[in-house]
């Protein structure tokens, strides 16, 4: 019987790097639940998808519009044998690879924001959030949660999101398989992210990255919390550090903020 | 001796070749000491009692002894204590607390690491604001396993 639980878990089967599918109708949160079965001691490449989420969070608790039946939710496992300063940048891999699986199925170039959005025709298409802990056994884990919008159209969207946001088929006008956007996502994130693991951080996705990223040379300011920066962008470091020049001609290395382009 | 104090003695050691440290001003006496994995682990208050009330034979209440516990930034990062800016602080001073129940959070990224608590016990110091930069091996929390 065609159902997205069984699409979803055909589709993924087929990957034999996917550990286990946990599928679920509804859930709070896809990363909630990942992050559960992480801290049991679950492992990498234990893949959480759901259709719909009545709780999706972005970062500082804002609101990850979650409807059912049009979009992806999905979260992982991850339990990288790298040094743990390069852990962060694993966010920044995270948004390269949605932008890669993107424009493949749209065929138009999307455009990355530091430090894992994702635009197209600087519209938002996905939400990337990563969560990090340890588990009953003192293992670190990585939990990566992304949503996509692949099939939302504008009569789904809340009147606050319809300016700001676009999916796959209001760019193209055409209807996409789901499960078949959850397996070249985990296709081309698997190679990825061993690419990341190999040469050690950033520096093994830098080409990739950065052929997306144009705030180089840009004036931004940055909000992180109660602190406020502003200065040009030079560059990201092998941590994934957004590099900047300050007003005052000092370079700071920028490990958190919201990121406005002035 | 306050909560700044405290800090600043932790941040001293942090990332020196220091085994133990000792420090004391008036009628009070703190002693930090790393432990083996490098990591500032370990704060020893001691209390005494007051000159004016001591008497010649006992200066220093040795019995009064305490262990603290001080939870570190585990990198570079955004700290904050609720988990949304709408939401209730995870706990406040004097929360009695779960070794691994979750007390904060620090970002790099949008990389969100939950700060868990290293003992049961109660929190004696939160020593950052909600939004405030960390950094590497700063100490965040103090917390008192006998509270």
């Amino acid at each position: 019987m065609y159902s997205y639980e069984n699409t979803v878990k055909y589709s993924l089967d087929s990957l034999p790097f996917i550990r286990d599918i946990i599928y679920r109708d509804s859930v709070g949160s896809t990363n909630v639940l990942a992050e559960e079965l992480a801290r049991t001691g679950r492992g990498e490449w234990t893949v959480v998808v759901a259709d719909s989420q009545s709780n999706g969070r972005g970062r500082q608790g804002r609101v990850w519009f979650s409807p059912s039946r049009i979009n992806i939710y999905t979260s992982f496992i991850l339990r990288p044998e790298i040094s743990y300063e390069y852990f962060p940048a694993i966010s920044l891999l995270a948004g390269m690879v949605v932008a890669i699986v993107i424009e493949h199925f749209v065929n138009m170039p999307a455009e990355l924001k530091w430090p894992n959005d994702v635009m197209v025709e600087d519209k938002k298409i996905s939400g990337v959030l990563l969560a990090l802990g340890t588990d009953l056994n003192n293992k670190s884990y990585i939990v990566v949660g992304i949503g996509i919008n692949v099939n939302s159209d504008t009569k789904e969207y809340p009147d606050y999101i319809t300016t700001s946001s676009t999916s796959m088929r209001l760019l193209t006008n055409k209807v996409f398989d789901r499960s078949s956007v959850l397996n070249y996502l985990y296709t081309v994130f698997h190679e990825w992210y061993n690419m990341y693991c190999v040469h050690n951080g950033f520096n093994g996705i830098r080409e990739q990255f950065m052929r997306r990223f144009k705030m180089t040379g840009k004036q931004v300011n940055i909000l992180n919390g109660t602190e406020k920066l502003s200065g040009t962008v030079e560059d990201i470091d092998k941590y994934g550090r957004l590099v900047l020049k300050s007003n005052n001609n000092e370079t700071i290395a920028v490990k958190s903020g919201d990121v406005h382009l002035i | 001796m306050d909560v700044n104090d405290v800090k600043e003695l932790l941040e001293l050691i942090e990332g020196k070749d220091i085994i133990e440290i000792e420090y004391s001003h008036g009628d009070k006496k703190i002693r930090i000491v790393r432990s083996s994995s490098g990591r500032v682990k370990k704060a020893q208050e001691v209390q005494q009692a007051r000159p004016a009330e001591v008497q010649p034979e006992a200066e220093v209440d040795t019995t009064a002894e305490k262990l603290l516990v001080s939870v570190n930034s585990p990198f570079v990062g955004t700290f904050y204590c609720a988990p949304s800016p709408s939401e209730k602080p995870f706990v406040e001073i004097g929360s009695r607390v779960k070794k691994g129940q979750t007390i904060g959070i620090v970002e790099a990224m949008k990389l969100m690491n939950a700060i868990e608590a290293d003992a049961d016990g109660s929190v004696k110091q939160i020593l950052k604001k909600d939004g405030e930069p960390v950094e590497f091996g700063e100490p965040l929390f103090i917390i008192d396993p006998e509270g």
